[in-house]
């Protein structure tokens, strides 16, 4: 059952030197328990977009546009009883309105067809009626859209959205109090670097208890009793003797581990791991994947890991989305990624990591670096750095399609293998010449090696 | 390193600045170009060879400087800095009479700039960028670009001399917590604590936002804090440890101050006292109120550092 | 290795196996070997300009570091044109400077004392009867003297100093920091009043003690600043290649140590001038009668408990506004010379 869904998500930073296009176009999807990935180089906008999550995206950024629903319906629930204001009920609207004339005044108040229903191929000229016609467009999809407040069918701060027995709270509409509630409680973040992430003058257990504090209406023996608790499922020796420790007596590893339990302690639904592994040793990496894979398998935590590492991915993600330029440039099941790349970027990405055994006379990195995201390449942003890139490649910007079919992404269908490439939609001359071998090997000694 | 052991590491080591600062106040008088007895012989006066020869017994003249120097630091220790030679008292005994009216006005002083300048570095850093961030830095630019004494003489102008609401000499003969002296005191303190609170309120702001910009604040945050908790639990805490350390660095700034405020205002104090004694040549209380200064400053340089190390526990281990 | 799966480009069938992949094909030299596509030949973003060039430029934006520069600028101007200027040479009197912009001479024409301010005396007059727009123009070639050389000699004396401990560390480095810490024990002005005591009254004498206390100062910033470029990799290259020492610390390290150290200096002009202002007031500065700003001040509070206000605020106010676009111009280049700040000006702000 699907617990996040991200449509069309744009997040731009308003700097000096011009607008960044942080994210522009990002949609996915995450299933309760799923384990999702994202990969990119660093400035490709993924930890942007992980922030846009939690709305902490501070001046001069903004999220300018897209959805973001947070399906839990349990969840869902707590917070329409708890925000009963900044309910919307999509029944009673659909008894109310009429999806044609909420599309005429969307029409008249200056957007085009285009921006209604984005990748639906329609033509500017289109009528009210035959954009219903053509995309079936409905009530509830006025309303999971961020148009819904523009015409004025919901208000900007109507977050909680039910219909009949489906619920969902749209994280771009919600008010502060309920993001606060969100964040920590609902959805929580493991950041990169622990020794930056910990508050240096406050122990680690007042950090834990912090948190637990602020969502769970527990008694203060009960808060640290619960701290202590977590403190030990994340494998700390002595939980009550470390409690009261300064961030600064722990080790990288163990701090990182701390920084999880914070993540953890008020069962959130979703945890979003930035980079969880890069600031730690090779060593102590494994260790740390493996308890968060543990530990969210186990409480039927959905996880969105973020990183710049295959092999970190291929260690806990069911799905990836490689981003490139804040945009996803492949999205597919991790297996079908690996065994099967699509897109040229993420044969770059496979192809430059160095292996033990390895007989190429030199490694076959990307070229170049990523396009500053104020004035990106035209067509494919990918193309300076493409191998086998043609002059169309600067004209067209590639959609991202499915693979087989050379359909329009649709982030509903999970198994699906999607990739933005002109080579899927028949616009490239020549082919992608590149090979893909799989050696048999046993599991553990590729586990051994992708830690790399 | 426990605390104690840091607080003990730390005293240990301000005992050779210490010793350093009565090294460079007792070789004051020795710097002087021409014979040092000239310094201890009062403006104007002929003294007869007997009495010179007096003088040099008096003050060890005769012995070799090193000697001097012991001699010299033995009586300081005890606080004995010998006669002043202008007036007919006991240098120790000016200085102490005069000090409680200093630390009053300098600890108000201080007050005044902390009471202004953390919270308001606190607001400026949280709205950067706006207005209110805008006209506090104007406000700071201004607190530190005027001259305390020039400030102090328009207050005199505007509240002494104009509406008449305060006298413009202080009173006389009271002690140190009479209410009329605490009313006359409010302007010097203002004037003085007016610059302080300036530097204070930049350095709390940059302070600040350096901080706001580190990795814990999200953290923080993404607990689902409020602003609020995030700014004066986690943020400000954090910043408060640069801050004492300027802080600790204002004292030094606000004694400078203070001696030119007493001159403004009238003010019987350290400062003042200071300043007759240069311009009478009076060498015994300079170099006993030099000295007095340089080890209150040392002091509170520890106090600073000890605070600190409350505040930041990396210190302490 | 053992068999070898391989999978074409036409062909690449779903592999649900797991074992180890290997990617071939992927040719970055196609990408430095082939041709610019025409779209990329133009609007190629010039090379990134060099970092003073930067710098100026942001300095250039930043409206209030241009205002204080302007303010400068324009009293400057004024300290040099407001009274010839002449030069003695061999017996002879040269003017190098003809001008006269002060409307009086202040120390030939003395008029009636304490007039307020007036066409005649935009200003009004000083007690002894002299023009005090005029003082205070002519003011500002002391004030400026004072700040621009006792800021120089500290520097010139701090910067080496410091980085001499700093890079050498050990015995020096003790020498110099226990000096610097023991010295920092004193009050900047109750050192320099000491200072002045002891030597006398006058210019010199004066800016001899505001170096003495100042130069602790950029001792301990240069020497901060050292240690930590010290360890750079084009350090341990310039030594690894033999470079003399000398050569090391001032080719090599003050470069690039020396960002804070301007900013430091700019704005300890204005702090040097509110110093020299206080000893003035306090009657340790200048000869009496010199129109420096302080020295003017001197008899500032006499004049105020008679009413006299103009006395005391237009000398004030020069100082005011000359230390403030001191500081205006020092916060300008501190923030052109650190990016660093200026990310936080990005990242700042909190909602």
């Amino acid at each position: 059952m699907s617990l996040l869904e991200v449509d069309d998500l744009r997040t731009r930073f308003y700097t000096e030197e011009g607008v960044v296009k942080a994210v522009d176009g990002l949609s996915y999807r995450i299933d309760d328990g799923e384990k999702f990935g994202i990969v990119g180089e660093s400035g490709a906008g993924k930890s942007v977009a992980s922030a846009s999550l939690m709305r902490l995206i501070d001046s001069p950024g903004r999220i300018v546009g897209g959805s973001i629903r947070f399906t839990k319906p349990e969840t869902a629930e707590t917070f329409a009883s708890a925000f009963p204001d900044h309910v919307v009920d999509v029944e009673e609207l659909r008894a109310d309105h009429d999806p044609v004339d909420l599309v005429d005044r969307l029409l008249t108040s200056g957007l085009s067809p285009a921006d209604i229903a984005p990748d639906a191929g329609l033509s500017q000229g289109a009528t009210a009626s035959s954009i219903v016609a053509e995309t079936g467009l409905t009530v509830r999809d006025l309303v999971d859209s961020r148009h819904a407040a523009d015409v004025g069918l919901v208000d900007e701060n109507d977050f909680v959205v039910r219909d009949g027995n489906d619920r969902y709270i749209e994280v771009t509409r919600a008010t502060d109090q309920a993001l606060r509630r969100l964040r920590g409680g609902h959805i929580s973040m493991i950041f990169q670097d622990p020794q930056t992430a910990l508050n240096p003058v406050y122990t680690v257990g007042e950090q834990i208890s912090e948190a637990i504090r602020t969502h769970l209406d527990l008694s203060e023996s009960a808060v640290k009793e619960r701290a202590i608790e977590i403190l030990g499922q994340v494998g700390i020796p002595d939980p009550a003797e470390r409690y009261s420790d300064y961030p600064h007596e722990f080790s990288g590893g163990m701090q990182q581990r701390a920084v999880i339990a914070i993540a953890l302690s008020c069962d959130p639904d979703l945890v979003i791991a930035d980079e969880p592994t890069t600031a730690l040793d090779v060593t102590i990496e494994a260790q740390i994947l493996d308890l968060l894979d543990d530990l969210t398998t186990g409480r039927e935590m959905a996880i969105q890991l973020i990183t710049h590492d295959l092999g970190v991915v291929a260690e806990v993600c069911d799905r990836v989305a490689v981003m490139y330029a804040g945009k996803p440039v492949e999205v597919a099941p991790v297996e079908e990624l690996y065994y099967d790349p699509k897109h040229p970027y993420t044969v770059g990405l496979m192809s430059s990591i160095p292996r033990i055994g390895d007989d190429r006379p030199r490694l076959d990195t990307i070229p170049g670096t990523m396009p500053d995201l104020v004035e990106t390449p035209p067509g494919c942003s990918f193309h300076p750095r493409c191998p086998y890139a043609e002059e169309a490649c600067t004209r067209k910007e590639p959609p991202l399609v499915d693979t087989g079919t050379g359909e329009a992404y649709d982030p509903d269908a999970l198994e699906g293998h999607t990739a933005s490439c002109l080579a899927y939609t028949g616009d490239l001359a020549g082919r992608l010449g590149f090979d893909v071998r799989v050696t048999e090997e046993s599991d553990a000694a590729v586990t051994g090696e992708e830690n790399e | 390193m426990s605390l104690r052991q840091y607080v003990t590491k730390r005293l240990l080591l301000t005992v050779p600045i210490l010793l350093g600062v009565t090294v460079i106040t007792f070789l004051m008088t020795h710097l002087q170009p021409g014979d040092p007895v000239d310094v201890l012989i009062p403006l104007g006066a002929n003294p007869s060879e007997e009495a010179i020869r007096q003088l040099r017994r008096q003050y060890h003249l005769n012995e070799p400087l090193y000697v001097q120097y012991f001699l010299w630091l033995k009586d300081a220790m005890v606080f004995d800095f010998g006669v002043s030679i202008q007036r007919d008292s006991l240098v120790s005994e000016a200085i102490l009479t005069r000090l409680p009216y200093t630390l009053l006005l300098g600890v108000f002083a201080l007050f005044i700039a902390v009471a202004i300048g953390v919270p308001a570095g606190i607001i400026a850093a949280v709205r950067k960028g706006d207005k209110v961030d805008e006209v506090s830095r104007i406000a700071a630019l201004l607190g530190i670009a005027t001259p305390n004494f020039w400030l102090g003489l328009i207050l005199i102008f505007i509240f002494g001399v104009q509406l008449g609401w305060i006298s413009t000499i202080p009173p006389s003969d009271v002690s140190v917590l009479d209410p009329a002296l605490l009313t006359y005191m409010i302007l010097p303190a203002v004037t003085l604590g007016t610059a302080s609170s300036a530097l204070l309120m930049r350095i709390m702001r940059s302070s600040m936002i350096e901080e706001l910009n580190k990795e814990y604040v999200r953290m923080a945050r993404a607990k689902g804090l409020a602003a609020r908790t995030v700014i004066v639990k986690h943020v400000a805490r954090n910043s408060l440890i640069s801050v004492v350390t300027v802080a600790a660095l204002q004292i030094a700034f606000i004694v400078d101050g203070a001696v030119v405020i007493e001159q403004v205002f009238s003010m019987r104090g350290v400062g003042r006292l200071i300043l007759q004694a240069i311009l009478q040549r009076d060498f015994p209380i300079i170099q006993a109120g030099v000295l007095m200064i340089g080890v209150v400053i040392v002091f509170a340089n520890l106090a600073a550092d000890i605070i600190y190390s409350f505040l930041d526990p990396r210190i302490r281990y | 290795m053992s068999t070898e799966d391989t999978t074409s480009d036409g062909a690449r069938a779903r592999t649900s196996r797991r074992g180890r992949i290997r990617v071939t094909g992927f040719d970055s030299a196609a990408v430095r070997d082939r041709e610019t596509f025409s779209a990329d030949r133009t609007g190629i973003s010039g090379a990134a300009a060099n970092r003073r060039t930067k710098a100026w430029n942001r300095f250039k934006q930043n409206r209030s570091a241009i205002i204080g520069l302007a303010i400068l600028a324009f009293m400057v101007f004024i300290a040099v044109f407001a009274r010839p200027i002449q030069v003695s040479l061999l017996g002879e009197g040269f003017v190098i400077q003809p001008f006269q912009l002060a409307p009086h001479n202040t120390d030939t024409n003395l008029v009636a004392g304490n007039q307020p301010p007036s066409a005649e005396h935009p200003f009004g007059t000083s007690d002894l009867g002299r023009d005090i727009m005029s003082q205070v123009m002519v003011g500002a070639r002391f004030s400026l003297a004072i700040g621009v050389i006792a800021v120089g000699l500290a520097v010139g004396i701090g910067v080496p100093l410091g980085a001499i401990a700093g890079y050498y560390g050990g015995w020096v480095d003790e020498a110099v920091m226990r000096l610097v810490d023991i010295l920092y024990a004193f009050p900047f002005l109750v050192l320099a009043i000491v200072i002045i005591a002891i030597l006398g009254q006058g210019f010199w004498n004066m800016i001899a003690a505001l170096v003495i206390v100042g130069w602790i100062g950029y001792a301990r910033l240069i020497r901060g600043e050292i240690l930590s470029v010290k360890e750079n990799e084009y350090v341990m290259a310039a030594k690894a290649l033999g470079a003399r020492d000398r050569s090391i610390i001032f080719r090599h390290i003050v470069p690039n140590a020396i960002a804070p150290v301007i900013v430091q200096a700019t704005l300890a002009v204005g702090t040097i001038v509110l110093a020299a202002a206080a000893l003035g007031f306090l009657g340790l500065g200048l000869q009496p009668g010199t129109p420096e700003w302080g020295t003017i001040l001197s008899e500032g509070r006499e004049a105020v408990i008679r009413g006299y206000w103009w006395v005391t605020t237009f000398p004030g106010l020069a100082i005011v506004v000359f230390v403030l676009a001191v500081n205006l111009v020092g916060d300008g280049i501190r923030d052109a010379l650190d990016p660093q700040d200026e990310v936080g000006e990005q990242e700042g702000g909190f909602r």
